[in-house]
């Protein structure tokens, strides 16, 4: 991400209004969001536009959240993409699978929109 | 309210009703239409047996119920979170042991994840007591640490012969992990080992997709009192190391399970698995 450019942030996320309520606060900081309800097009989608950020659901319909991070972290893919997990998950299960699969780290649902759009901004990586 | 059998509604009526009960879940596990009709299949789920409580026109939970010879499993209950505490659960559960009594079943399986303080409570109202914990255990992509391996004699089986194998199990499988299941999941092949050192022998399972290994389970082979767990594990992760992988019910007392976690596996969560002997 270079200076000047609007960072783009993909959410993977099946939960149609969990993914509003992210979207909304996130446009709200000036960033472009992309959206995908499950786990194959998030992947598709994550591979062809190269998002700076990537919000990412651990509990999608077809392909798991864990999944999805283990393919997205491979050499060959995006491995320097930050992924975040959003999850309901508990704190200490939430930590051990961010850990395990080399995500960047998690924001517990259910959000906190007055938290959000600053949790988020503080894994962006810094502008070159 | 009223409850109905399952199979007066399409899958994909009962796919949105599911999830619409999972939506606050500790652990959400939401499906699509395709695989509940896997799931239905892969565990022997009676829909006829599976019942949904409905209020008019409007859906307020279900329960399945799988059924093999003499036992049954109840699984996937749940009700819209807006409609508890009104007796919608306990309803859904009662009507499943009368049918379990109805098909002259003698015994009746769930699992619940721990941390599910409510559900736990209903079941152990109804007289289902606990017989063992299972691990739900998650391996990211990567290659095996490098380690010195014994020599090996290695047999890569196909599916139709890994049934063969999954009988001489030493303890007791769960619903998910039974030879049925394995059956009727189809393409779930094997590695069979015998560690020349020690004579140790065993195998491990595993369903192979584009990105996963599924179906991971692990056993000793007959007259061999312990498993060559690290090196069936070293040898199956080697073979596919950009794969993630789920070992799914893993029995919490398993004596291999510190090879598990040698291999890089994690604990994602855990069930308690609880039993309910039926006076048949």
């Amino acid at each position: 991400m270079t200076t000047g450019q609007i960072p783009t942030i993909l959410i993977i996320e099946d939960n149609p209004n969990n993914a509003r309520i992210m979207r909304r606060v996130l446009e709200r900081e000036q960033y472009q969001i992309l959206h995908a309800e499950d786990g194959e097009s998030g992947i598709q989608l994550a591979l062809t536009s190269a998002p700076d950020l990537i919000l990412l659901d651990l509990g999608l319909p077809d392909v798991d959240g864990q999944t999805i991070a283990g393919m997205l972290k491979q050499p060959n893919a995006l491995p320097d993409t930050p992924v975040v997990v959003v999850t309901a998950w508990p704190a200490e299960t939430a930590r051990q699978m961010v850990t395990a699969y080399g995500c960047e780290g998690y924001i517990s649902k259910p959000i906190n929109t007055r938290e959000f759009g600053a949790q988020v901004t503080s894994f962006l990586p810094t502008s070159a | 309210m009223q409850l109905v059998p399952a199979s007066q509604f399409t899958i994909e009526e009962l796919t949105a009703a599911y999830n619409q009960t999972r939506v606050d879940y500790i652990v959400p596990m939401p499906m699509t239409a395709q695989r509940l009709r896997q799931y239905v299949n892969t565990y022997d789920i009676s829909l006829d047996a599976s019942a949904v409580a409905i209020d008019g026109d409007d859906i307020l939970g279900l329960c399945m119920l799988g059924i093999r010879e003499q036992r049954a499993w109840i699984t996937r209950l749940g009700v819209l979170p807006v409609k508890r505490r009104h007796g919608a659960g306990q309803a859904l559960m009662e009507y499943e042991i009368e049918q379990a009594v109805r098909y002259g079943l003698s015994t009746i399986y769930l699992e619940v994840i721990v941390g599910n303080a409510p559900a736990y409570a209903l079941f152990s109202r109804l007289g289902f007591v606990e017989e063992r914990h299972l691990l739900i255990l998650r391996r990211p992509p990567g290659s095996p640490p490098e380690a010195p391996l014994s020599p090996v004699e290695a047999t890569w089986v196909e599916p139709e012969e890994t049934l063969n194998y999954l009988s001489s199990r030493p303890w007791r499988a769960a619903w998910t992990n039974q030879a049925e299941s394995i059956a009727n999941a189809g393409d779930v092949r094997a590695l069979h080992l015998v560690e020349l050192d020690s004579g140790n022998a065993g195998w491990v399972t595993y369903q192979q997709t584009a990105l996963q290994f599924k179906r991971v389970m692990l056993a000793p082979s007959p007259g061999s009192e312990l498993a060559p767990a690290f090196s069936l594990l070293h040898h199956l992760h080697s073979s596919g190391p950009l794969l993630d992988t789920i070992a799914e019910n893993v029995p919490a007392e398993a004596p291999h399970l510190a090879d598990f976690y040698a291999l890089g596996y994690v604990e994602s969560f855990a069930r308690i698995e609880m039993l309910l002997q039926l006076n048949s």
